[in-house]
């Protein structure tokens, strides 16, 4: 375009139209820019294109200011595991927790010696009628809940920190950014990032309810990440993986209320997160009712032909995505309005989408 | 220079909304951008003691924002649905031509051309348009002088420009007529 080669060779020009711009340029440098707009039509409509970017890259902006002091708790957390400052600079709580580590580490020995003289490979705790809190090779804590069992090597060696479950567990994981902590519990594996949280099995689904830090979930190709105060829910036999937020809260209040229960082998177990899996498998009914409703309101704003040309689709409270495009603001407006769509969103297709909310796939609606 | 713990959350404090905005508009993505500033702070945190930093360390800070984006970019799976995105971007935008254009399309075009300018540009840009910081406290934060922030500026609009020119010429003449 001659347009651009004619005054992209004027350097000068460009400065002083960014300068014009962010208004940084001064009386008499505003007045040249002035009179070269004036100059001709293509000048003119030069600048407007440049103004129209100017404006345009202020909106790319976040509108939604980040949680600096979450953030910076977090971080905080996340050093705290690794720090290496003297013990006269430690609080009492790290000196405990050093202390709880090697009362940890010295179990684990005297377990070890009682066995047999050679160190068994792997160590095994299993929990009886009561809770039970163990220390792990590596100094992270778990309590196990009644008839939960955990096995791990007797000793870490490789870069690897990995551990089986059976049942249902609180850990307290040690950071260590070079061996990252894993466990297998179903056919899930949940890998830490140095933190706390808890791990239920109800009914075959695997719960991850995350306390400090942050958690990976994976099952196959599959993988999420779970934040504080969030819970997933990982049905055994399907991929909807259900995510909800504030689960302290709802411990808190279910605890004050016991739902009661009538299966005799699920009172005995004591999970103050647990949600039945009654409530689950409707609120799985209802979701999936929802977003078969989302998918044809799709075809109906005539944003796709059919529901069979429908591969993915996300509707959150930001945006309507629809096989990765964005789809007109209005739309999205109304089928927002629509569905009470705040926090959680629905998200459609085997696409791997980052979000909070509900995950289907085809095989949901077979 | 070393820090001290409290030293680094101050910084922590200054820098961490400037920082996630920045990797925000690289990512567009909250956790994303989250967990990229959170760990730039934390191998800052992890070399506090043997720190060596040539410019300033706002620099050295949006820096490694930026590598650590284009990173995420490169290796994670959203880099497939993103590439997808700008591969269908022009098609759509002409299908668009048609019922109007909408501003998230130009916003996805804007996005990936800024893709395109160099870091430091880049960097520079951002904090004039973003969070409107004026030449001056620009080259004072990033210690380059203010003939350095001109040139990127101009740089960077004449850059964006380039970048944009196809879809900038649809829409204009979409208004011209």
């Amino acid at each position: 375009m001659a347009l651009i080669k004619k005054y992209s060779a004027n350097d000068n020009m460009h400065i002083l139209l960014a300068k014009y711009l962010s208004r940084e340029a001064n009386a008499n440098e505003a007045a040249i820019v002035e009179a070269w707009i004036k100059e001709d039509d293509a000048n003119k409509k030069y600048a407007e294109q440049l103004e129209l970017i100017w404006n345009e890259s202020k909106k790319l902006t976040h509108n939604k200011k980040p949680d600096v002091q979450r953030a910076l708790a977090d971080f905080r957390e996340r050093t705290k595991a690794t720090s290496t400052t003297s013990i006269y600079k430690m609080h009492w709580w790290q000196i405990a927790a050093i202390v709880l580590i090697i009362a940890g580490v010295a179990t684990i020995i005297k377990l070890s010696n009682y066995s047999s003289i050679k160190q068994p490979d792997v160590l095994t705790f299993v929990a009886g009628d009561t809770a039970q809190t163990d220390t792990l090779p590596d100094g992270s804590v778990v309590q196990l809940q009644p008839h939960a069992e955990l096995s791990c090597p007797a000793k870490f060696i490789t870069n690897q920190r990995n551990i089986a479950l059976k049942g249902d567990a609180y850990f307290s994981v040690l950071h260590d950014a070079s061996r990252p902590f894993q466990i297998s519990v179903n056919d899930i594996k949940v890998t830490v990032l140095g933190t706390s949280f808890k791990i239920s099995n109800i009914d075959g689904n695997t719960e991850v309810d995350v306390i400090t830090g942050v958690v990976q979930v994976t099952r196959e190709e599959r993988s999420m990440k779970v934040f504080p105060h969030e819970k997933l829910i990982v049905p055994a036999s399907n991929d909807f993986w259900i995510k909800q937020r504030d689960t302290l809260a709802r411990i808190q209040l279910q605890t004050k209320n016991p739902l009661p229960q009538s299966d005799e082998k699920k009172s005995l177990q004591i999970k103050p997160s647990a949600q039945p899996a009654d409530t689950i498998v409707n609120d799985y009914a209802h979701q999936r009712q929802v977003m078969i409703s989302i998918l044809n309101d799709l075809v109906s704003e005539g944003l796709a032909p059919d529901r069979k040309n429908i591969v993915w689709a996300a509707l959150t409270d930001s945006v309507l995505i629809l096989n990765g495009e964005t789809q007109p603001e209005s739309v999205h407006q109304k089928l927002k309005t629509k569905y009470h769509i705040a926090e959680e969103g629905y998200y459609y297709g085997s696409v791997q989408i980052t979000g909070k909310g509900y995950f289907f796939n085809a095989d949901d609606f077979k | 220079m070393a820090l001290t713990a409290e030293a680094l959350e101050d910084i922590f404090v200054s820098y961490y909304e400037s920082l996630y905005g920045y990797a925000f508009s690289i990512l567009n993505n909250e956790l994303f951008a989250e967990e990229i500033v959170s760990d730039v702070f934390y191998r800052l945190w992890l070399k506090r003691d043997k720190l060596k930093i040539d410019t300033s360390l706002a620099g050295y800070l949006y820096k490694s924002v930026y590598n650590a984006c284009m990173d995420n970019m490169r290796h994670d799976k959203t880099k497939q649905v993103f590439k997808r995105e700008s591969l269908n971007q022009l098609t759509n935008n002409t299908l668009n031509a048609a019922n109007g254009l909408h501003a998230k399309d130009f916003e996805k075009n804007l996005r990936n051309a800024l893709l395109q300018l160099p870091e430091q540009c880049r960097t520079v840009f951002q904090l004039n348009r973003m969070e409107e910081l004026t030449y001056n406290d620009i080259a004072k934060r990033l210690r380059i002088s203010v003939k350095t922030v001109e040139a990127h500026m101009s740089k960077a609009l004449r850059r964006l420009r380039v970048s944009m020119a196809e879809f900038l010429t649809l829409l204009i003449v979409l208004l011209w007529h």
